[in-house]
């Protein structure tokens, strides 16, 4: 067995929780909700293992390294990192229904690694960093915040629409308020931030030192550039300016279009030195 | 009224246009798009490379709009000019009031208004007010004051403002993403980047630029001594390094080593390693001269040949190259080392690019036109591809980040609160409001209240 088989394995339960989460849904099914929440869980302590047997197993074949180096690897990461981020927001702010819009993403984004190079393979010289760590791992963080906060947007106008047309009853009205689901999608973007600055900055500084320029407005970093720009129009627009509601949902939900597009567009569809990203 | 308050009028309209958040959105919008544009249209091609791509009508109009080389375009400079404009006027005009803000105190309380605040707890304590303020004063780290109530008693009001300055944190961001510009104007301006490719055991003095023809020397002499790829067992590059050793005026200055994320530094122009090439050693002959001259280059190096009119390039090398036609799997003859070679003239036709075979030197395509070209090897000796780029903005780009990160940690993780807590005489000892409230109208600060009050309420509460 290897940690790739606990990984595939956790696929399963992440869509587990997923369904556990719609059965609260539907049927209002407190045990279905703490089910989901408990297979979310299972799956995040198990992926947690098998990150750090990864980690392990890469320095017992003499090639040690984080596991943050290609597709598959950066897959794994941003599955976990979206499942922690759900379940610290789930922990504080109590909103179960949100894990049926969650757990999906991340059960879709852990089957996509079917598709992938899932070898653990040595690091080409210009991965051999130590700011390949924190570059990785606040990129990922920051893109887990932006993917509940496009999950509390779809949720708001959802409940937005269902507000207005005064319709009682019907699953949305089992959402938060729309009050709440802005407030979450603010606090959510809010985190998301300032993690994305500091995946920038510290992306910045390895280009540094790798190619002897922080900017070469290569389009790995333009997009990601795109995507600061997009939330940070989101932040001005809802702080300074007082915007509430449609408008800046669907600034964030374009965000997280961005963010996908920076992290998979990129790599399949435009070239440049990031490339060897998607190994 | 008059000429002059007319005057002040438009240039305060001015002013109000540039603080306003509508115009940092529109330029957030305009810089993200064209950002987009740029990733999608192919930048800094050659005029030929364009017309090859994109047709010469398409190619007429990108180069008029600035789209083929985007970042570097007037207008994308003067969005980033606005923009910084707007960050500076609207900073110093909201500045003042948010700084009033940092120092304003909530004013007179009285135990009605804190239990209106949302987050608030009342108790009794056994203990005398002095005593109870004094103990409630270790915990909040501030002096009690005294004060008079209506009844004529004294009550004590202890008041912890915390946070204020996390206020200013946008400003700090805003500070920070400035002097990052600045230095990206600097590094613009007075920086350079480029490349150099040295043969172990030649020196060179100059890198070429990424953009522009002109040669930039050094100041210095590098010389490549030694340079070392090594694999892994799969085959994928491990580590590439070059042994440098840097001269002036012929002297030998310093030695060091230029590995991938390690790079050199001399007087302040910074040596990456890059790349590496084969060289290759080549023997053109002039067929109606009947003279030679021979060349070690390597891939994408373009070459003068003798008559001035005609260029050569090596496109690719296959140290044994397999014949063509040949299944990988079913022993096909292995032809050598081989060579593709690019013959481009003065009108900028290209022929080729044809393939040279070391072990057949007479084959008809190296002998067509006035060149008679034989590959006589594919050497082990290594062009170390180094980048070279010297950014005198750097310093100014770090210091803004720096300053930029520690504004988005105030603006997002300090709040701006105020925790009061009122204590006043009672028969038995003392009542005690402790309440807190949000001075910037964000952060939960239900949770830390909660600690605190447990804390105040352990210190001087009932139980004692």
């Amino acid at each position: 067995m290897t940690d790739m088989d606990v990984t595939g394995a956790v696929t399963f339960i992440y869509l587990g929780a997923s369904l556990f989460y719609l059965g609260h849904l539907v049927f209002q099914s407190e045990r279905a909700g703490r089910g989901g929440s408990l297979l979310a869980l299972i799956g995040l302590l198990a992926q947690t293992a098998a990150i750090a047997w990864r980690w392990v197993e890469s320095y017992k074949q003499g090639i040690g390294h984080a596991p943050l180096s290609n597709l598959y690897e950066s897959l794994v990461f941003f599955a976990w990192t979206t499942v922690l981020i759900y379940l610290i927001v789930e922990r504080r702010w109590k909103a179960r229904t949100l894990g049926t819009f969650v757990l999906p993403i991340a059960t879709f984004i852990l089957a996509s690694t079917s598709l992938t190079d899932q070898e653990i393979r040595p690091l080409v010289p210009a991965l051999q960093s130590n700011w390949l760590t924190s570059h990785v791992i606040t990129c990922f963080l920051g893109y887990a915040a932006f993917a509940v906060a496009f999950s509390t947007s779809i949720m708001y106008l959802l409940k937005l629409r269902s507000e207005k047309s005064d319709s009682a009853g019907g699953l949305v009205s089992r959402f938060p308020g729309s009050d709440t689901l802005d407030e979450l999608t603010y606090k959510s973007i809010a985190l998301g931030f300032p993690l994305l600055t500091a995946g920038i900055l510290t992306g910045a500084a390895w280009a540094q030192y790798a190619w002897g320029s922080y900017w070469s407005w290569d389009p790995k970093e333009t997009w990601s550039l795109i995507v600061w720009f997009i939330y940070a129009i989101y932040l001005h627009a809802r702080i300074v300016a007082g915007w509430r509601g449609r408008r800046t949902a669907i600034v964030s939900i374009l965000g997280f279009i961005a963010t996908l597009f920076c992290y998979m567009g990129v790599n399949l569809w435009l070239s440049g030195l990031h490339s060897y990203g998607s190994g | 009224m008059g000429k002059e308050s007319r005057g002040n009028g438009k240039f305060d309209e001015v002013l109000k246009f540039f603080s306003s958040v509508r115009l940092t959105v529109f330029l957030c919008i305009a810089l993200a798009a064209s950002s987009a544009l740029g990733t999608f249209i192919a930048q800094n091609l050659s005029v030929a490379e364009s017309v090859a791509k994109y047709g010469e009508p398409l190619t007429k109009l990108l180069m008029v709009l600035g789209i083929g080389d985007l970042y570097h375009s007037g207008w994308f400079r003067f969005l980033m000019a606005l923009l910084a404009t707007n960050l500076i006027v609207c900073s110093t005009r909201r500045l003042p009031r948010v700084w009033r803000g940092i120092h304003r105190t909530p004013g007179k309380v009285s135990g009605e208004t804190l239990k209106k605040w949302r987050a608030n707890k009342s108790f009794r304590s056994p203990l005398g007010p002095e005593e109870a303020a004094a103990r409630a004063s270790k915990i909040l780290r501030c002096k009690p004051v005294e004060a008079e109530t209506e009844g004529g008693g004294r009550q004590y009001v202890l008041t912890s403002n915390r946070g204020a300055y996390g206020r200013l944190g946008p400003y700090v961001t805003h500070l920070g993403v400035l002097i990052l510009l600045f230095g990206a104007v600097i590094g613009s301006v007075a920086g350079f980047r480029g490349g150099v490719e040295i043969l172990e055991g030649e020196a060179a003095g100059e890198a070429w630029l990424f953009r522009g023809t002109e040669r930039r020397p050094f100041g210095f002499e590098i010389r490549c001594d030694n340079f070392t790829f090594t694999r892994y067992e799969d085959g994928t590059p491990r580590d590439y390094k070059s042994e440098v050793t840097i001269l002036e005026e012929g002297q030998v200055v310093r030695k060091g080593d230029i590995r991938v994320n390690h790079p050199l530094s001399h007087k302040g122009i910074n040596f990456y390693q890059s790349s590496y090439y084969p060289s290759v050693d080549l023997e053109v002959k002039d067929k109606e001269k009947g003279t030679s001259t021979f060349f070690k280059t390597h891939i994408n190096k373009t070459v003068r040949l003798p008559d001035g009119q005609t260029w050569l390039r090596i496109e690719d090398v296959d140290p044994d190259m397999l014949m063509p036609g040949a299944s990988m799997k079913g022993g096909g003859k292995r032809l050598g080392p081989a060579a593709a070679i690019l013959l481009i003239n003065a009108s900028g036709a290209h022929q080729g690019p044809f393939w040279i075979l070391k072990n057949y030197p007479d084959m008809a395509r190296a002998r067509e036109g006035n060149y008679h070209i034989q590959l006589i090897d594919i050497s082990t000796s290594y062009y170390t591809g180094l980048q070279v780029a010297s950014d005198p903005g750097v310093g100014f780009v770090w210091t803004g980040c720096i300053v930029l990160l520690v504004g988005i940690i105030m603006s997002f993780f300090i709040h701006h609160r105020t925790l009061v807590v009122l204590v006043g005489r009672d028969d038995d000892g003392s009542k005690v409001t402790a309440a807190e409230k949000s001075m910037d109208g964000r952060g939960d600060i239900e949770v830390e209240f909660n600690k605190v009050a447990e804390a105040i309420a352990g210190a001087i509460g009932p139980s004692h």
